[in-house]
């Protein structure tokens, strides 16, 4: 068995760079609004424009500049604290064992650009 | 088999203490580099006893989320080894490269199902990139290291 040829080197390639791509394109707005689910559901919506913290669960969130971060539970791998804090939307805290999951899902209506250019 | 066994514990838990300093839920795959080695110097029974100890051995050490996604991951990338290693066509790099990524994906999926969510399919770029550098990275490291597992094995035999 060869270790790499041109074929092979190819695919690896194409595959890194649209992941890469798909991560700039994804990446670059930035939310205020984060909904949080327990196994499923949307148990609780909190705007980031106000500083808060409070309990999902086991689980501890803190909102902070206009970020909501995980600051502690009782897991494992303390996955969801290693994530810090988000803000992009789309981005994810994620705390499996406690089927706990934050996702920034969009701006609130506000005074804010429907689309900056340039 | 049971020096490859014990490497792969050993290896699982290094790969936690490394993992500690990588983006969360990022891993090397450090330990699916020695059941790919088993599959290449020994067989495929060999190398999903590896699988299947290894998911056990996290069982016991992480609980039984970590247990149900180390499994879900290891026997999906075993399998995705498997069909490609079939072909003389398919280089090293491809090989372990879709291991990693199999692996990743199979993992996420099964993180969907358990939150009944897919947010965490957000997190798939990251994933693959992880994983082709990590796939990359134990590819070479298989190069490196199967001439001496094989001759190993065969002095064994």
């Amino acid at each position: 068995m060869k270790f790499i040829n041109l074929r092979d080197g190819i695919i690896v390639a194409v595959i890194f760079l649209s992941a890469l791509l798909f991560i700039f394109l994804c990446n670059f707005s930035s939310g205020d609004i984060a909904e949080i689910s327990v196994g499923g559901e949307v148990v609780k919506t909190v705007s980031l424009n106000k500083d808060d913290s409070f309990f999902v669960g086991n689980v501890s969130f803190e909102v902070k500049d206009g970020e909501i971060s995980a600051t502690s539970s009782p897991c494992h791998d303390k996955i969801c604290i290693k994530s810090g804090g988000i803000k992009n939307v789309g981005e994810t805290i994620i705390c499996l064992p406690e089927r706990v999951s934050v996702r920034i899902v969009g701006k609130s209506e506000s005074d804010s650009a429907d689309i900056i250019v340039g | 088999m049971g020096l490859l066994l014990a490497l792969t514990f050993a290896l699982s838990a290094v790969e936690t203490a490394v993992s500690a300093g990588l983006p969360a839920g990022v891993r090397i795959g450090l330990a699916n580099i020695v059941v790919m080695l088993a599959l290449l110097s020994m067989g495929k029974k060999e190398a999903l006893t590896i699988v299947v100890a290894k998911s056990v051995f996290i069982l016991i050490t992480k609980g039984v989320t970590a247990f149900m996604l180390s499994l879900c991951g290891g026997v999906a990338s075993f399998i995705a080894v498997l069909l490609l290693i079939k072909s003389e066509k398919n280089s090293l790099i491809l090989i372990s490269v879709a291991g990693a990524l199999v692996h990743n994906i199979a993992q996420l999926i099964a993180a969907s199902l358990i939150l009944k969510n897919i947010n965490t399919l957000f997190y798939a770029p990251v994933l693959i990139i992880a994983g082709v550098i990590a796939g990359s990275a134990t590819g070479t490291v298989i190069k490196i290291t199967l001439p001496a597992v094989k001759k190993a094995v065969n002095d064994n035999k």
